[in-house]
């Protein structure tokens, strides 16, 4: 299983574009540095399917929380996303 | 499919390094012997384009690297249909001698099938 990191705003970048034509069944997704900026974004409303992580420190940072709409975004600190690393393989990151 | 490591190139040629020096790292590691498997996707399937002629920007020919993947032993490159289809791309129009052309419709099945990803 693949866990897709993406880290630039949807709103600027073709970064979650690009990762969402990626995804297949069974990986997951984090958000972290702009990408929280995702939490606002349809496009995040549209996975029903994926689990979708987000680093809490950057959402915190940039004044971003989920929506009560998106219950399947769970907010992770740094041990869970070290973690998350660990059990997933490959890791592919969305830098832009 | 044998190998271990996949680089991703989603960056168009000429407007920022990354495309070149993805396509480097790949030829440098298939030097080096690591074979390295290669999937155009979003903007990077614009590297493929045979009729590239930068010489007006100043810029070296990137398709000419491209090119050279065939004899560092590259010979297995994927196309991201979707993305090829959005931008009015035909699949004649990104013949590279030498190397076998696939088109992926699912990007994310050939991902998951390596241990390690590189994104340019």
């Amino acid at each position: 299983m693949t866990l897709h990191i993406v880290s630039k705003s949807p709103f600027s970048s073709q970064a979650l574009y690009d990762c969402l034509q990626s995804l297949t069944e069974g990986d997951v997704l984090l958000l972290l540095e702009d990408g929280v900026y995702a939490l606002k974004h349809q496009a995040l409303h549209d996975l029903q399917e994926t689990k979708v992580y987000c680093l809490i420190a950057d959402s915190e940072a940039r004044g971003i929380q989920a929506s009560s709409t998106l219950a399947s975004v769970e907010m992770i600190n740094d041990a869970r996303w070290v973690q998350l690393c660990t059990e997933h393989n490959p890791i592919v990151s969305w830098f832009r | 499919m044998g190998n271990q490591t996949l680089a991703l190139c989603r960056a168009a040629p000429y407007g920022s390094a990354l495309a070149r020096e993805g396509i480097e790292a790949v030829l440098a590691s298939a030097a080096m012997e690591q074979e390295v498997d290669l999937l155009f996707l979003g903007d990077g399937v614009f590297q493929l384009l045979d009729s590239q002629a930068p010489e007006a920007i100043e810029q070296k020919n990137l398709y000419r690297n491209l090119m050279a993947l065939p004899i560092f032993g590259v010979e297995q490159l994927y196309v991201c249909q979707h993305s090829l289809e959005q931008r009015g791309i035909h699949p004649d129009q990104i013949q590279i001698p030498g190397a076998e052309i696939s088109l992926v419709a699912k990007p994310g099945k050939l991902i998951a099938a390596y241990q390690c990803v590189l994104s340019f």
